[in-house]
């Protein structure tokens, strides 16, 4: 009596379908329906804020006085302001204007975040007793009132306000990549480089870096998810980008009186919902990469 | 458990100290001059009038005896007079933060209580379409700007329904009463309440699917005990604990949602007051409010390190 033994040895099954880790977390992304939701929506808005001037035919910024608060109509699709401009093409305008400030913003904060993080947790000790401290005290500052109170010092325009939320929102992103390098610092491939006389700077991006990139990706997403509805409260408050460029948030300001509020609604629904939808996508898609390329984590 | 709670607050001091340094670095770069644009520049004594109020104000000084100044009048419990209005700042701030903890009070309870069961109808019906939606809502809830979530309410509720009064946080010209304050507070304290749900049912969700896939929970069913009880007493008694750290995580958000939140509906809070010192250059205004709101977060995190600690024994720190 013969048993056939046909499971696979331990460890071959991966080799056999020869999926790498990117096709599976490419495959894990797919699967994830709202996340491509979110994905094609954006792009779509990309799209629209890239090819703004073909797009929107009138001008975002120019006044027509022929063509005060109109509700929408063929004409113009969303209608128009209190001083003649199209509400569509203000909006896919200030998509450019919201969605770089958000790409801008977190690409600063997410660099700074690195920077520190692996700095703090590769060196640990006194180094990253220092940079954690720091760390602490720009956490302990409610993000949103920092931003207003740097924007008020540095002054409104686009620049600052990419500048301000960038360098007030790296502590998440550098707590988490200091993390991950104090746990991975003490795993033995990183003691045969050191053993071998690899210099810490290349240990750090070449070694370690690469083990982080999934949760830094996971965790910028949501960071631009932020930022940007962090450029729309600035914006809203008159601190961040000013009047004519139009952002999804400063349109929003305009809203403010009781006459626009109960008797435009075409002028903040439109860009309200916009904000909604860009930020609701790239929450989704930030959710979708984490099934996909961090798998382990729980929230 | 007592060397924790001291090791914690030792580690609170230089965060502290930072924190004034960084308030009053910033505050000292602010643009514009109050002094000027108290005094009219268009007499011929301007100049001299000038001077003697940035004596007065301390303005003249270098900058590291003007922070130690500032510091030791702190000590004193001193924040220094608002540049506009002349009034003590602690004063100020004194009269107007009961609104703002009221309205912050209330949308914390609102979210606490609303995410907390959402997130345990969520987690004990895992994968059922309530689920999901839930999720939704959540995921809904993160995206919507404060400012555009509270003029949506706004339209809805008092414009359209004139149901709920829309700003102020009392009819003006009447005389103050809780049950007219409490109409007005009802739909800012949704506002801020209702995004900061999201947070609290993620992770109550989360904690409780951890803790049903224990064994103390799958031996509680094998000897006999009801879904109820087990439910009631072996999940969520442990689950609901981590939550605690929600509140803590919310704080600093809730406190920027605030300031918007009273913006839109004149809430006269610290944090419309906050604003208004940003739009008037008032700088010992705004050091004192960045100051009070970075303390109290700094605060609370230490609150809810050490109301964790307690309620939940299992954890030991040394």
């Amino acid at each position: 009596m013969t048993i056939s033994l046909n499971i696979p040895a331990a460890g071959t099954e991966a080799l056999v379908k020869g999926e790498s880790l990117w096709i599976k977390a490419r495959k894990r992304f797919l699967r994830h329906r709202l996340a491509l939701i979110g994905l094609v929506i954006l792009c779509v808005m990309v799209l629209l804020a890239v090819l703004a001037p073909v797009v929107a035919i009138y001008s975002p910024v120019e006044l027509n006085l022929d063509a005060m608060s109109q509700p929408p109509s063929t004409t113009h699709w969303l209608g128009t302001d209190t001083t003649g401009r199209d509400v569509w093409s203000r909006i896919v305008h200030g998509g450019q204007v919201s969605l770089s400030v958000g790409l801008v913003a977190v690409s600063i904060s997410t660099l700074i975040g690195i920077v520190i993080g692996s700095i703090a947790g590769y060196a640990g000790g006194k180094v990253d007793l220092l940079l954690m401290r720091v760390t602490d005290m720009v956490m302990a500052f409610p993000s949103l009132v920092m931003i207003i109170t740097v924007a008020s010092v540095l002054g409104p325009s686009i620049y600052n306000t990419m500048l301000v939320i960038g360098i007030l929102t790296w502590p998440g992103i550098a707590r988490l990549v200091r993390g991950q390098f104090l746990s991975f610092r003490e795993q033995q491939f990183v003691l045969a480089a050191r053993s071998i006389g690899v210099p810490p700077i290349q240990i750090m991006f070449r070694h370690l870096f690469p083990n982080v990139v999934g949760t830094v990706t996971v965790a910028a997403t949501f960071g631009m998810a932020n930022a940007i509805l962090q450029e729309a409260s600035l914006s809203f408050l008159g601190l961040g980008v000013q009047a004519p460029t139009p952002s999804w948030g400063n349109m929003l300001r305009d809203a403010q009186t009781f006459s626009i509020l109960e008797g435009m609604p075409w002028l903040w629904i439109a860009p309200g919902l916009m904000i909604v939808l860009a930020v609701l996508s790239i929450n989704f898609i930030g959710d979708g990469l984490r099934d996909a390329l961090d798998p382990r984590s729980i929230l | 458990m007592f060397n924790y709670i001291l090791r914690r607050l030792l580690v609170s001091i230089p965060i502290l100290i930072g924190i004034t340094v960084i308030v009053f670095f910033i505050a000292s770069q602010m643009p514009g001059d109050a002094v000027l644009a108290m005094i009219s520049t268009d007499t011929p004594q301007a100049e001299d009038l000038v001077k003697l109020r940035r004596g007065q104000l301390g303005l003249d000084l270098p900058i590291y005896e003007q922070y130690g100044r500032w510091v030791g009048q702190l000590l004193h419990g001193n924040l220094g007079f608002s540049f506009q209005s002349g009034e003590s700042v602690i004063s100020v701030i004194a009269a107007r933060l009961p609104a703002t903890l009221e309205l912050m009070g209330v949308a914390l309870i609102i979210a606490i209580i609303l995410g907390v069961f959402l997130g345990v109808v969520s987690a004990l019906k895992q994968y059922s379409w309530l689920d999901y939606s839930f999720t939704f809502f959540g995921f809904a809830g993160i995206s919507i700007p404060d400012f555009f979530l509270g003029m949506v309410l706004v339209y809805v509720f008092s414009i359209e329904l004139g149901l709920l009064p829309s700003s102020g946080i009392s009819t003006a010209g009447n005389a103050f009463s809780l049950s007219d304050n409490l109409r007005h507070l009802i739909l800012p304290a949704f506002a801020l309440g209702l995004a900061r749900t999201a947070s609290f049912m993620r992770y109550t969700r989360a904690s409780v699917l951890e803790v049903m896939n224990n064994d103390y929970v799958r031996t509680a069913r094998a000897k006999g005990l009801g879904e109820r009880l087990v439910t009631t007493r072996h999940i969520l008694r442990n689950a609901l604990i981590p939550v605690v750290t929600v509140i803590g995580i919310t704080l600093p958000t809730l406190f920027g949602g605030a300031v918007i939140i009273e913006v839109i509906f004149q809430w006269a809070g610290i944090g419309l007051m906050f604003i208004n010192a940003v739009t008037g250059r008032d700088s010992p205004v705004i050091m004192g409010y960045v100051l009070l709101s970075a303390v109290i977060v700094l605060a609370s995190n230490l609150i809810t390190d050490i109301m964790y600690s307690v309620l939940d024994p299992r954890i030991r720190y040394d």
